[in-house]
């Protein structure tokens, strides 16, 4: 029996760290963001019959295995390989779960320990094609691939490094007021056009830092949990959508039915050029420059955490960031960084190289209920 | 010096790189191997850590290919193709 409406309940992000302690590895990481997240929501694990988890490098281990790590008894689970496309899928999927009554109460976990070899050993075995074709050239993990999609992008739009430098000013903005960012110190656009180059026109700057981390949401029904709730109103999802045969700028993504623009808009920040091609297909921007060079500068309410490129990416965990992000801006628990009267977010997730660019994508809209 | 292998639908003559197990225009399961040693370099960035060159290559059989980027080639300069020893595609200054 479905208890009704599935909400968001409870939001955690266990702290991002470029070097983790020894003993911390990514069961630990995923148990704290759990305790965390439920702590929030005011249940306990004994409440949770639902699991959802999403990381890299979880394996040998999957799902079941955390289950019983966790001490959970389930009728209800999930786990998805979605990389950066996997929290918005996972959410989805929870959300369809608590609905039908087959979970009452699921908690959905990402992130990872990534040290700088386990990080190697991701890029160059993320899949078949990149094992035999990508990793053999070698292509340096993803920023080379993203290199040559930003410069497609420039031939499309005609912008520049000032240009796509906005994105990661903007978010260093923000991360200033965060204190869980990884990076928080004031970013001018002399150091951004400065930076040590990674794969031209991509500096420094565009790359997210590799971390260690882990994040959590409590999706339930039936008013559990004892405090305010967050609302997933609407999804959307394209997956494989041009058979990697495209330039990869267009993201597949449809601007969501009319309705209010949301207050606060979270695109999946892999690279600066992503969160243009995501926003542009979401109807979100509307010219290019005035969103760059107007709007992000008047501190308009994007990627509010500092993003994967202030945050950091902790592997999986960069699918479950933005959401973590935006149901604590909508509970109003931002703190420094809260945005006043917020009731609304776009979230949007992207990922999964396949051998040119990303095949996946995914949005959601939340309400504060 | 042998070109690099696409695999061409059997049925409806769509080109694709890496081979696929089904055609995504006609789904086909038949793939032709056909060689191609030409192609467009369309954007090529240089991987600062590793120090090799990196681009996108329009094939003259039809699909893109990621390829290590040899011999100072440029972006919109007309490249050929071959196998490195070591396994990978790459695509270098046609200087015929």
């Amino acid at each position: 029996m479905s208890d009704g409406p599935a909400a968001i309940v409870g939001a955690f992000e266990r702290p991002y760290e470029r070097r983790p302690a020894d003993g911390v590895d990514t069961g630990s990481l995923l148990a704290e963001a759990f305790l965390g997240a439920l702590s929030s929501a005011g249940l306990e694990p004994g409440d949770v019959d639902g699991l959802a988890v999403a990381s890299f490098t979880l394996a040998p281990d999957s799902a079941i295995d955390l289950a019983w790590r966790l001490g959970l008894r389930l009728s209800w689970i999930a786990q998805s390989p979605l990389g950066g496309a996997s929290g918005v899928d996972l959410l989805r999927q929870a959300v369809r779960a608590v609905e039908a009554g087959d979970a009452t109460t699921v908690a959905i976990l990402a992130g990872d320990r990534l040290g700088a070899a386990e990080f190697r050993r991701l890029a160059d075995g993320y899949n078949r094609a990149t094992r035999e074709e990508l990793a053999p050239l070698p292509f340096g993990g993803p920023n080379s691939l993203f290199s040559l999609l930003t410069q497609r992008h420039m031939r499309a739009t005609g912008l520049d490094r000032s240009d796509y430098a906005q994105i990661p000013l903007a978010q260093r903005r923000w991360a200033a007021a965060n204190p869980l960012a990884v990076y928080r110190s004031t970013l001018t656009l002399e150091d951004y056009l400065a930076a040590p180059p990674v794969a031209p026109p991509l500096c420094r700057f565009d790359c997210v830092p590799v971390v260690s981390g882990a994040d959590a949401l409590i999706v339930t029904a039936g008013g559990r949990g004892t405090g305010p709730a967050v609302r997933p109103v609407a999804f959307q999802a394209a997956y494989d959508v041009d058979l990697q045969q495209g330039d990869g700028l267009s993201t597949g993504f449809r601007p969501f039915a009319d309705g209010p623009e949301p207050d606060l808009v979270y695109a999946y920040d892999d690279y600066p050029v992503m969160v243009l091609a995501q926003l542009a297909d979401l109807g979100v921007i509307g010219d290019l420059e005035r969103f760059l060079h107007e709007e992000l500068p008047a501190g308009r309410a994007v990627n509010t955490s500092g993003g994967q490129l202030s945050a950091g990416q902790a592997g999986a965990a960069g699918g479950l960031h933005h959401l973590v992000e935006a149901v604590v801006q909508l509970l109003g628990r931002a703190g420094e960084r809260q945005v006043e009267n917020a009731r609304s977010a776009l979230v949007s997730g992207y990922g999964m190289v396949l051998y040119r660019y990303g095949a996946c994508a995914n949005a959601c809209l939340l309400e504060r209920a | 010096v042998n070109g690099v292998v696409v695999y061409r639908c059997g049925a409806c003559g769509e080109a694709v790189f890496p081979r696929l197990l089904l055609c995504g225009r006609c789904g086909g399961a038949d793939w032709l191997e056909e060689e191609t040693d030409e192609g467009v370099l369309e954007e090529v960035t240089t991987v600062a850590a590793a120090d090799v060159r990196i681009g996108s290559v329009r094939s003259a059989a039809g699909p893109m290919l990621v390829a290590r980027v040899e011999g100072g080639a440029d972006a919109a300069e007309t490249v050929r193709l071959r196998r490195g020893a070591d396994g990978p595609v790459v695509a270098y200054r046609d200087s015929r």
